[in-house]
């Protein structure tokens, strides 16, 4: 039986009426039902607010104003900022590395031949001195001047007994700006440890430039700009 | 005639009904208000690794904002990074910081003084950092603050012998007054885009150098 349409019968005139007053009964309630849950949970959903906060980092210190937590532009690094990032860091590692050794020292500092010595030359790992570490990853004006105004200086304290060493994991590599395919500009920040003056910290900014048919091994990277300064 | 005056009691109940949801969600909202903060500031040094809670602007204060900002300010007149790209962020768009907090003649003064020595000594791989020390105040009966700060430049890069140099000296700022320094230039969003563009923070926050003097350096 259909409701309330089948009660229209002539026995009882009356029943279709009632059939009807029941039904819109029946659907009033249900609508009073809905409201009451809307009551319930209009206000309570109205009150819902997505705190989205932004923390800013202000280092009173340095005037460095910088946003926390929110990643900007790409959030993967790319493979070239990769390799110029670890460029950066083992540059620094063995710009601030001297042995105890004479031989290795020499070794590390040594101008070597470009297309014979460094082709094979893959500076993936800190941990080994393989020789020519840091004629083949630096520019030749960069080289050169670390010939001339480090070079004298170092030999100096390696026959004073001096050793440097920095430990990898300690060595921070940041870009100043936005590096790209063709190179950038990097920040290194480390502590030197110093067999005879203790530690002290280190700031370097460094710049990397492309030159793909000089430096395969490093996929056409290497460090053009080391400016190093003791903090 | 009964049907249709039931009809506008039901409808009446009804409209009475949803006006009763309206005044009920009003008073349970208004015991619920909060305001929420969207900018916190973590402060000091290496902030970015401390476990302290951030604080918020409200939390913070004019004057501790005013204060940060001229702290920036000094910081951005005077600092140099041996980095050619730095120095011509300086000067480019969203990211010419002092050019977009000081009003054009201070950002001009600043582009044909010490810019000019800026680009050069960046170029010789010199190194400066700023720093402000003392109380930031402002004599009763003067527009200027005070500010004295410090400049450490090293001057020889990749020489761990020599000491950095240290000036000391004073600068006196006029900031605009009439606006609320520290309050937002924009609405939220914007200013929400914006930082995530990758602006400056310290841009976002009213602040405009209209005067700047020197002493000492």
């Amino acid at each position: 039986m259909v409701y309330p349409d089948d009660f229209d019968t002539s026995a009882f005139p009356a029943g279709k009426r009632i059939a009807v007053s029941r039904t819109m009964g029946v659907w009033i309630a249900i609508a009073f039902m809905i409201i009451i849950g809307l009551c319930i949970a209009f206000p309570w959903l109205r009150a819902q607010q997505t705190v989205d906060p932004f923390v800013i980092y202000v280092d009173s210190e340095r005037g460095d104003w910088q946003l926390v937590g929110r990643p900007l532009g790409e959030k993967s690094a790319t493979y070239y900022q990769s390799i110029q990032r670890a460029l950066v860091g083992i540059f620094t590692e063995r710009w601030f590395t001297i042995t105890g050794d004479p031989t290795k020292n020499e070794e590390m500092w040594k101008r070597c031949n470009r297309e014979m010595d460094c082709a094979h030359h893959v500076p993936s790992t800190f941990a080994n001195i393989d020789g020519c570490d840091i004629y083949c990853i630096a520019g030749e004006n960069m080289y050169q001047k670390f010939v001339t105004d480090v070079l004298p200086q170092y030999q100096e304290y390696e026959s004073l007994g001096e050793r440097w060493f920095m430990h990898p994991n300690k060595i921070t590599v940041f870009p100043t700006g936005t590096p790209t395919q063709r190179g950038g500009t990097w920040v290194a920040r480390g502590r030197v440890r110093s067999s005879v003056n203790g530690d002290f910290d280190i700031v370097a900014y460094v710049t990397v430039a492309y030159d793909v048919a000089r430096y395969p091994q490093t996929l056409g990277y290497y460090i053009a700009e080391f400016n190093a300064y003791k903090e | 005639m009964r049907k249709i005056f039931g009809y506008i009691i039901g409808l009446a109940t009804m409209l009475s009904v949803f006006a009763m949801i309206y005044v009920v969600a009003a008073i349970y909202d208004t015991g619920n208000k909060s305001i929420i903060e969207p900018f916190f500031f973590r402060t000091g040094l290496n902030a970015f690794i401390q476990t302290d809670m951030p604080r918020s602007l409200g939390e913070m204060g004019e004057r501790k904002m005013r204060d940060w900002l001229i702290q920036k300010y000094v910081t951005e007149y005077f600092y140099v990074v041996p980095d050619a790209e730095n120095v011509a962020r300086r000067t480019n768009g969203n990211t010419a910081i002092i050019s977009r907090m000081s009003a054009p003649n201070v950002a001009r003064q600043w582009e044909r003084g010490e810019l000019i020595q800026i680009r050069e000594m960046a170029s010789n791989g010199v190194m400066r950092r700023v720093r402000v020390f003392n109380e930031i105040f402002k004599p009763a009966g003067s527009d200027y603050w005070h500010v004295d700060y410090e400049l450490k430049t090293w001057y020889k890069p990749n020489d761990m012998d020599t000491a950095p140099v240290i000036t000391r000296g004073t600068m006196y700022i006029k900031i605009q007054e009439s606006g609320k320094v520290g309050q937002l230039y924009s609405n939220l969003e914007g200013v929400q885009k914006a930082l995530l563009a990758g602006i400056d923070p310290a841009v976002v926050f009213m602040f405009r150098v209209l005067s700047v003097q020197f002493d000492g350096k």
